[in-house]
């Protein structure tokens, strides 16, 4: 039997084959993302309802150091909102996510938040943010909250 | 030259590449379609996150309940081996996991610094519901 250019003739099949799987199998793939969408886009939603819970605090306690006793003060896990939220409290400030001034920004956790203000199509892998101000005593407090979790499928 | 039988071995030897990629490939696409038999991945995360939201907004003390009904339909549709696999919170990660199909699950963790406690899937209420208590978070060792 004649094996010369049989290799080279394998090794095009076996990528014909990988070309034949991509194809059949991106299209299943891409159809499904079609019909069932991209999922439940929750990054808004959470970074409101922390907006909310920390605005309440605020409201509820006096005289709070914010860096030492804001979790706890709250009632929020520290660990799992450094990992998923950013937060920016300021006092008496015009725009409190260019905020630079030290003595106007009374938390900071997380960084970037000029993402917050990307416009909505571009956001996908931005934080979904909140922004809201009240004012306590005089004093007018702004707090933006951005959330970047997404859901995580695991095996089990 | 005895030539009978020898094109048996060489095809086999010449095609098994192709025969293990295709092995290979509808393994991975029949467990890519099982995945979303009855919509579960979507209803996975519909559910982990709603389930986060009503955490979030508790405080230690509520109880709450939720209308499960259309999860444990879909779970049980896909097989899942018993209702107390569906939901799972766990308290040291703060996390919440869905489970509506074999194999996988869909988690998402809430902000909340409290506990779940009794966690109970009532069934037939009418329809199935998921309650749940809130209490003060039980301080690890350690922690200040």
């Amino acid at each position: 039997m004649d094996r010369k250019g049989a290799l080279g003739w394998q090794i095009f099949g076996i990528f014909e084959l990988l070309l034949f799987m991509i194809i059949v199998g991106g299209g299943i793939a891409f159809g499904t993302y079609l019909f069932y969408g991209k999922g439940y886009d929750f990054r808004n939603a959470e970074a409101d309802l922390l907006n909310y819970k920390i605005r309440n605090c605020i409201m509820e306690n006096e005289n709070m150091d914010f860096y030492n006793e804001f979790f706890e003060r709250c009632g929020l896990d520290r660990e799992i909102v450094n990992k998923t939220n950013i937060i920016k409290i300021c006092s008496n400030s015009g725009d409190c996510i260019e905020e630079r001034k030290n003595e106007r920004i009374l938390f900071q956790s997380g960084s970037n938040f000029v993402a917050c203000e990307l416009p909505y199509k571009k956001k996908s892998s931005a934080p979904g943010c909140v922004s809201k101000s009240f004012s306590k005593n005089g004093e007018r407090f702004e707090v933006v909250v951005g959330s970047r979790q997404s859901s995580r499928r695991e095996f089990g | 030259m005895n030539r009978r039988g020898e094109g048996g071995e060489d095809f086999f030897l010449d095609n098994v590449v192709f025969l293990i990629l295709l092995v290979i490939f509808f393994v991975g696409m029949l467990y890519f379609i099982f995945q979303q038999q009855e919509g579960a991945g979507v209803w996975e995360d519909y559910y982990v996150k709603e389930i986060v939201k009503v955490i979030d907004f508790s405080d230690a003390g509520d109880k709450a309940c939720m209308d499960v009904h259309k999860a444990t339909e879909i779970a049980k549709k896909n097989n899942v081996a018993s209702f107390s696999e569906i939901f799972r919170i766990d308290n040291t990660t703060n996390e919440v996991c869905v489970k509506l199909s074999r194999g996988r699950k869909t988690c998402f963790n809430y902000f909340n610094d409290i506990d779940i406690v009794n966690i109970d899937l009532k069934l037939g209420i009418p329809g199935n519901v998921l309650c749940f208590d809130t209490v003060n978070i039980n301080r690890r060792e350690g922690d200040g």
